[in-house]
């Protein structure tokens, strides 16, 4: 009961305007009044898989020292007693993935999920992947790409399935990013 | 007429000078002084470049030696050796670190060109600039025997194979490159001798 006592008016009105889609997540930072928006969690294994082979590569951000750590059953992994050649992705590295990629400037995330997506590249993920901000690893996803339109409608609280399915299966023979 | 006084600048007017030319001086000395120091370098390489070791006195430098070791720690543009777009060592298997001589080794970019290559008697390969400019991300597979062994993941940006395949394997690191962890195969891999057409220099 405090704790709701203590929410900032303006964390309310971003409740508000956030609608009350119950797949949208919501956390909050305990040592703040502040609440903050991000997309659901439910859902994200299919993200995180998209992001894999584009971002997540042990070369990019699976590694340690990376503020955007990603980890993967083909990347880095979070068991010490594991490596890349050992199976799935598990729970708890997509959670971790979900925690390190919603935390990229949170408070610019809560207002994008706040208005349904809008604006994404409002995002510095977005921006960086479409490469529109500077970024080391380049161009990953174009506008509506398979990558794009994944972490896209994430942001709007949707899972789309296929794209993600297709984004994380680029190879050499479908190599076009 | 009283000889006109010089009015005293300020102490710390009269310091600076001498202070900043101090500085000056001492700086000069130490970068003169000690070879090691650079105040220009950066601390992140400095510490790669330690890691690699000294060079093998056995090996000359070149196409053979430090085998296994992240090669564009120095083979980069504007590094102390010629830049290398891609470079490895190819091993046999995924446990026992044993080189494997004339594996093909064959990257494909995001663009569809590919540009292959072979290892030579170290299991060494090297792909330069000028050969081979790819579009990111890069497949690669290596062959030595009937089939490919292709790398489930495509390099994005990394030069040197081995910043990622280092032994042992684990959470950050795939292991060392292989060609087959099929041991009926194994016996048909054999090492040889180098050669003058391997390379001795660089």
């Amino acid at each position: 009961m405090s704790r709701v006592v203590t929410l900032g008016w303006w964390a309310v009105w971003l409740v508000l305007a956030a609608g009350t889609s119950s797949c949208r997540g919501v956390f909050i930072d305990p040592s703040s009044d502040v609440m903050l928006l991000a997309p659901p969690r439910d859902g994200f294994e299919s993200v995180a898989d998209a992001m894999q082979p584009s971002c997540g590569t042990l070369d990019c951000h699976g590694q340690p020292d990376r503020n955007l750590r990603l980890y993967g059953g083909r990347g880095l992994r979070l068991d010490s007693a594991k490596s890349s050649k050992d199976g799935e992705t598990t729970v708890d590295e997509y959670d971790m993935n979900y925690w390190s990629v919603v935390a990229l400037e949170p408070e610019i995330l809560s207002t994008v999920v706040a208005q349904q997506g809008r604006d994404p590249e409002r995002w510095i993920l977005i921006r960086k992947g479409r490469g529109t901000t500077r970024h080391k690893g380049g161009t990953l996803m174009h506008p509506n790409d398979d990558l794009d339109q994944c972490i896209v409608e994430w942001l709007k609280g949707n899972i789309l399935v296929d794209p993600c399915f297709a984004a994380s299966r680029i190879s050499v023979d479908s190599p076009t990013p | 007429m009283a000889p006109r006084e010089r009015s005293a600048a300020p102490a710390s007017r009269r310091l600076l000078p001498g202070l900043a030319g101090g500085l000056l001086l001492a700086t000069l000395a130490v970068v003169a002084g000690c070879g090691n120091f650079n105040p220009l370098s950066d601390p992140v390489e400095d510490a790669q470049r330690a890691a690699l070791g000294p060079e093998d006195p056995n090996v000359p430098e070149g196409p053979l030696h430090r085998a296994g070791q992240p090669c564009a720690v120095c083979h980069k543009e504007d590094g102390e050796a010629p830049a290398f777009a891609f470079a490895g060592t190819v091993y046999r298997d995924p446990v026992e670190a044993l080189a494997v001589p004339d594996a093909t080794v064959v990257l494909t970019d995001a663009a569809g060109h590919t540009f292959m290559t072979t290892t030579n008697c170290v299991g060494n390969f090297y792909v330069r600039p000028s050969e081979f400019q790819p579009t990111p991300p890069v497949w690669t597979s290596v062959q030595k025997i009937d089939f490919p062994w292709t790398m489930e993941s495509p390099i994005h940006r990394e030069a040197s194979c081995a910043a990622c395949h280092y032994d042992p394997a684990g959470p950050a690191t795939a292991g060392h490159i292989f060609v087959t962890d099929d041991q009926t195969t194994f016996a048909s891999i054999l090492s040889r001798p180098c050669t003058a057409a391997d390379g001795t220099a660089r």
